[in-house]
């Protein structure tokens, strides 16, 4: 058992080792590395990553599992959508609307079936897919790239179930409501231009 | 004590910043030395390797022998291939297998155990053909494969061993399956982009 700890430790430490730079053109680095961080610089695409990690972590078994695969997966669909140039109307909106939606439905502790869920969690992560996608045509290491943004995903995602986890006691249900809440009003604030 | 010791000793030199200068060739370093890097460093056989690992684990012991062998028999077809032929452009069929055994990752659909061993196969010849050393000839060429299946090999057993370590809890039975979503995910987004470029 401590082996195994030790072990997933030190695994999940590698994440955070410093860059490498490997290759001439640093692509193989410098792709993850830009991939990583597009979806962290987006405030937007931060607030709704969390808010799909919450509400999965706030709907329990099987959604806790599933809305982390099905996002990356739809994500991945819209992704190439945007690198093949396939226009999808109000990115931008879509992406805020994501945010107020999923953080309502944690805000407001809305119980959908797995597959309502489901649903809503794979249209939206179309319009943040998309936005991802368009940015991959000019990224040095494509691969690279696409691996890093759908890492940085994954982790904001289990930054949402680690927080949402706390449904488990009484507070804590509150304050997940209230992390929905705001992720809700931030994603308002998108929407409307104010943040 | 002396193992929490060990495993702070090695959390600290994970963490120390370092410069790594990878290159093929990389002075300094031998051709063995050089294979065994390769697929660590192409991005596309990391990646097929990484989810062919994590589809062994996730297997379960009882399929670890029948899938590791033949997959490295198919390996060691693949680099046979690389030693004998010129590059052949096998790109579009690494992201095609990553993509699949992703899916299976993800999805583990109940499938027959000799349909999965397939995709394994697919994935060591695919990385074995094109780990080609055009520029080498003779026995740096010789050495720079073999060290080439050995590095695909390692990487495999190390993501099967995580794998199976992280199939003993339940959230890590999910931690797979999300894995493997990302590894699918990331090979569509690359396939899009090389159809787009096409």
């Amino acid at each position: 058992m401590k082996l195994f700890r030790t072990l997933v430790t030190g695994l999940l430490l590698m994440t955070f080792a410093s860059a490498a730079s490997a290759h001439e053109s640093a692509g193989l680095t410098g792709g993850f590395i830009s991939g990583f961080f597009h979806p962290i610089l987006g405030w937007d695409h931060v607030a709704a990553m969390v808010a799909v990690g919450l509400w999965g972590a706030f709907l329990g078994s099987p959604a806790i599992w599933v809305l982390p695969i099905v996002f990356p997966l739809v994500m991945a669909f819209g992704g190439a959508l945007g690198v093949m140039g396939v226009p999808v109307p109000a990115v931008e909106t879509g992406i805020a609307l994501s945010a107020v939606v999923i953080g309502a439905m944690v805000a407001f502790a809305i119980r959908s079936p797995i597959w309502v869920a489901a649903v809503i969690v794979g249209a939206f992560a179309i319009f943040h897919g998309h936005a991802h996608g368009t940015e991959l045509p000019s990224a040095a290491n494509p691969l690279s790239y696409s691996v890093g943004f759908v890492f940085a995903t994954g982790l904001l995602h289990i930054a949402g179930i680690a927080f949402g986890l706390l449904v488990r006691w009484p507070v804590g249900k509150y304050a997940v409501q209230a992390g929905g809440g705001f992720i809700a009003l931030a994603g308002f604030g998108f929407l409307t231009g104010v943040v | 004590m002396i193992r929490f010791s060990l495993s702070l000793v090695a959390l600290i030199l994970l963490v120390i910043p370092r410069v790594t200068l990878a290159h093929t060739p990389v002075s300094g370093t031998d051709s063995f030395y050089n294979g065994l890097l390769h697929p660590v460093f192409v991005s596309a056989h990391l990646l097929l390797l990484l989810a062919a690992g994590l589809f062994v684990g996730q297997q379960g012991r009882a399929y670890n022998k029948e899938a590791l062998i033949p997959f490295i028999a198919a390996s060691a077809l693949g680099l046979m291939i690389a030693w004998f032929s010129p590059r052949l452009d096998v790109f579009f069929l690494l992201l095609a297998s990553t993509i699949t055994i992703g899916l299976l990752i993800a999805l583990k659909p109940k499938l027959a155990w000799q349909f999965k061993v397939v995709f394994l196969v697919m994935a060591g010849v695919f990385v074995g053909v094109d780990s080609t050393q055009e520029a080498l000839s003779g026995l740096a060429k010789i050495t720079v494969l073999l060290g080439n299946g050995v590095g695909m090999i390692a990487l495999v057993l190390f993501a099967a061993i995580v794998a199976s370590f992280l199939k003993k809890a339940a959230w890590g039975k999910v931690a797979i399956r999300v894995m493997g979503s990302w590894i699918a995910a990331s090979g569509l987004l690359v396939l899009a982009l090389s159809f787009a470029n096409q």
